[in-house]
């Protein structure tokens, strides 16, 4: 991970190489399908998510980072379903009171599977993707520098609210606020806490307009881009994939709704 | 909005004519009929306490006034002889710099050649352009080495140089700096200073709005401004006298009078030698002699708080590091006695804050023990210390969230459970400590910086702290700012309270501190009186961790006068030697 970009990866395989718009695009669709296809797809798609991180050459850190994000969501989905599904009958497992069923398992394992799959994927995005090259491909594309801006600058200033109001709550605690302990003591410190939070944080968004205006920003000219993203053949042949498999998302709801595909 | 005429054949540089500037819901104007001229290649400075229209100056001749901060203008200003305030891409003609280096970042860009390249970019200037333009802005800057550095992992004085590259890299040959060196330390200042010669030098119109005498004193002429009006312009030698700057409030900077007393002649260069040369030559007699600084003694505190003693504070084998590997603090040994006075200094990054931090337990040791009294720090919860250890942070925005002063100041007397009794009259010797009484039941936020940190400084003195830490209790302060905040250090000690700060104020450590701990790369490296840690030998170990010596302190080493960190020892030391040579 390098400072102010993010959760990127550095890195130089296939998928770092890849334009940030037909990553994006391919992305979301990898996202929606799961849950346009019928279950068992969704168990396919996992294992493609999975493959494409390991491909890309993310490795371990893309392992641990998938564990991490989907540790609990995917084990609270599995117990819930697999224990408590209403109506189930087919026990496999009896623990005590609780019994694990075959229909809760039918049910929770691929909504699983879609949660794991969109993770997988968008983790792979994430970590071969520099914040700034994706906003810098998307302006390309026709996005609004000031729309790219905002999302940008909100990353790389995230961390520095973070210490903010940590240096806020420092501040509060040593005139004597207590932090710690019982639920009121707690909601008594979001005053002192939010209040400087955001005078501070007002202070600081009209420094930096002031000083974004200095350096031009919002001027009229047609803007230029110091960072080349580049887009090549293969980038152009995904963006054209993607297409092709949005455009098949409704003939696969249609052959669901009619009953072709199972 | 007031329309700028083109001043036909006004000429390269920054002219600025007649200009009034009145911000809307204001009584008063923030500037009255200001008028000057910096030529290419000349710095000029501009003086004058919080509040007399500097920062106004500054967005004015940036031509920020009345284009994004609204206000009505009257006058005009123009660099390189456009006319500025209503017309856009100004920015290609002046360049403006702010005191906050982290928030003049554009916090989209990964290196700081892309921050470079930020403005560039707005302007539309090609690719291939814009390249060559950074290397030769960098070159020129000395910021070549920072060039693939992440822009927020920089110093304070790095970062301000970065945003001075990157205004200056849109071409422009006006550049406008507001308070540039105010929250760096003495190093980092001193790198400032010099980028603004050089830039003046390459033929640049350079107005600075400064406190610092590092940055005023090399200044080709300074401005001195007064509650918006202009009291005059001058050599900093004329435009910074005693005489001078009478009416405004202002005292002269050590460096000026001491010149004064030495009777310099007003084109001499103001700098350490032809000082040190010419006290030399001077007759500096008893009826000649200065007050040191200002006639501000000690705040008399004792009629309103308690005379208590300091606790005893000991600090052995500490050693702090952070969840990032990063060793903040390495084996140090502090023991303050009640009472005492203590100044940290250090560069940026040394670990005063991360040691203070120890001393109400916001930070546990990772080894080592604090101890307050005999008793160990970590086992008592911060807010329970904050009954014995007050801590004025640097930010006073990270404090303030109260709707008047006197509640702000309430609030610690509240956590505290202090009967309302006690706690008014805390809040009314807090107020008259700080000389708030006048604002008592204005927003803290309608207030200035300096006054804000007045607050939060009497915010904490209202809990009657055994133990006051401050950090950096000096920054953004004007001179009678520092003023006050050392007449509270010294009548807080003449009760018997400790004071320890954090400071990169060499003259206000050395003036108002009985110890200076000298702090680098997380160790103690010298510890002792002003007398001993600024002795003469001491320059290189100083250096080492950004720092030099205070003026006074430098001139008697060059004298031979022995150790004299302050005017006042300076004057002794030179009435003495006077007497050994000239005896009546």
């Amino acid at each position: 991970m390098r400072e102010g970009l993010g959760f990127y990866v550095d890195g130089s395989g296939w998928l770092h190489r890849r334009n940030p718009v037909p990553k994006l695009l391919l992305l979301i669709w990898g996202v929606v399908a799961p849950f346009v296809f019928p279950p068992a797809y969704a168990f396919g798609l996992l294992v493609l998510a999975i493959l494409l991180g390991l491909l890309a050459e993310l490795g371990r850190p893309f392992l641990r980072a998938l564990f991490i994000a989907s540790a609990l969501l995917t084990t609270s989905i599995i117990v819930i379903n697999g224990f408590f599904f209403p109506g189930a009958r087919d026990v496999l497992l009896a623990v005590g009171p609780f019994h694990l069923t075959r229909e809760g398992l039918e049910f929770g394992l691929p909504i699983a599977a879609r949660v794991v799959s969109a993770i997988a994927l968008t983790l792979a995005f994430v970590m071969s993707t520099r914040p700034d090259d994706l906003m810098e491909a998307l302006i390309d594309r026709g996005a609004s520098p000031r729309f790219a801006f905002v999302v940008l600058s909100a990353i790389q200033t995230i961390p520095r609210m973070l210490d903010k109001a940590s240096r806020i709550l420092d501040a509060q605690r040593s005139r004597g606020l207590a932090t710690e302990g019982r639920f009121a003591a707690r909601a008594r410190a979001i005053v002192p806490l939010l209040g400087p939070l955001v005078i501070g944080s007002l202070i600081d968004v009209r420094e930096r307009s002031l000083a974004l205006e200095a350096r031009a920003f919002g001027s009229s000219h047609q803007r230029t881009a110091y960072r080349e993203v580049p887009i090549g053949d293969v980038d152009r042949r995904l963006i054209a994939i993607g297409m092709l498999l949005f455009a098949a998302l409704p003939l696969v709801i249609a052959g669901r709704l009619a009953g072709l595909i199972r | 909005m007031a329309s700028i005429p083109v001043e036909s054949g006004a000429g390269p540089g920054l002219a600025i004519s007649s200009l009034t500037v009145h911000y809307f819901g204001r009584d008063t104007p923030a500037l009255s009929d200001v008028s000057v001229d910096v030529r290419p290649g000349a710095l000029v400075g501009v003086a004058g306490r919080n509040g007399a229209g500097k920062s106004t100056l500054a967005l004015a001749a940036a031509g920020l006034i009345p284009r994004v901060v609204r206000a009505r203008l009257e006058g005009t200003v123009t660099a390189d002889g456009v006319p500025l305030g209503t017309s856009e891409g100004v920015a290609s003609h002046v360049g403006i710099v702010f005191p906050n280096p982290h928030n003049q970042i554009s916090a989209t860009k990964a290196t700081v050649r892309e921050e470079l390249a930020f403005g560039l970019e707005n302007l539309g200037v090609a690719r291939a352009d814009m390249e060559r333009r950074i290397e030769a802005i960098a070159a020129r800057l000395g910021l070549s080495e920072l060039l693939d550095r992440y822009p927020f992992a920089l110093s304070g004085g790095e970062q301000q140089r970065v945003a001075i590259g990157s205004v200056v890299a849109l071409g422009g040959r006006v550049l406008v700096l507001d308070e540039p060196t105010g929250q760096l330390d003495p190093a980092g200042t001193e790198t400032v200073r010099d980028l603004l010669l050089t830039q003046a030098e390459d033929g640049t119109a350079v107005l600075c709005a400064e406190h610092s005498d590092v940055v005023l004193a090399t200044a080709d002429r300074v401005l001195v401004l007064d509650a918006g009006r202009s009291v005059g312009i001058a050599t900093p030698r004329v435009a910074l006298s005693g005489q001078a700057l009478a009416a405004s409030g202002l005292e002269p900077p050590t460096i000026i009078r001491l010149a004064e007393l030495a009777g310099l002649g007003v084109d001499d260069p103001l700098d350490d030698e032809h000082i040190a040369d010419a006290l030399a030559g001077a007759a500096v007699g008893p009826d000649r002699r200065p007050t040191d600084g200002d006639d501000r003694s000690a705040t008399d505190l004792g009629g309103r708080f308690a005379v208590r003693d300091g606790a005893l504070l000991e600090i052995a084998d500490l050693r702090y590091r952070y969840p990032t590997g990063i060793d903040a603090v390495r084996g140090v040994d502090l023991r303050v006695e009640p009472g005492e006075r203590v100044a940290i200094v250090g560069q940026n990054g040394s670990g005063k804050t991360t040691l203070v931090k120890h001393i109400n337990g916001l930070l546990r040791p990772s080894t080592g023990r604090v101890s307050l009294a005999g008793r160990d720090l970590s086992t008592i919860k911060v807010h329970e210390a904050a009954r014995t250890i007050g801590f004025v942070f640097q930010n006073p925005d990270d404090q303030l969230f109260n709707r008047s002063v006197e509640r702000e100041l309430a609030f610690g007397p509240r956590n505290l459970a202090f009967s309302s009794e006690r706690s008014a009259q805390l809040i009314d010797a807090a107020l008259s400590a700080a000389q708030l009484q006048g604002v008592r039941s204005d927003n803290p936020y309608d207030l200035g910086y300096s006054d804000r940190k007045l607050v939060a400084l009497a915010s904490v003195l209202a809990m009657d702290p055994a133990i006051l830490v401050l950090d950096e209790p000096t920054t953004g302060q004007d001179g009678p700012g520092v003023a006050q905040v050392g007449a509270i250090v010294d009548g807080l000690s003449a009760i018997g309270r400790t004071v320890i700060a954090i400071t990169h104020d060499m003259e206000f450590a050395a003036r108002h501190f009985g110890r200076i701990v000298v702090m680098r790369q997380g160790e103690v490296v010298a510890d002792g009186t002003p007398e001993a840690v600024f002795a003469p030998g001491q320059e290189e170990l100083l250096a080492s961790t950004g720092l030099r010596p205070p003026l006074a302190a430098r001139i008697g080493a060059k004298l031979g006068l022995g150790s004299t960190p302050t005017v006042d020892a300076l004057l002794d030391a030179l009435a003495v030697a006077d007497a050994v040579v000239k005896p009546d």
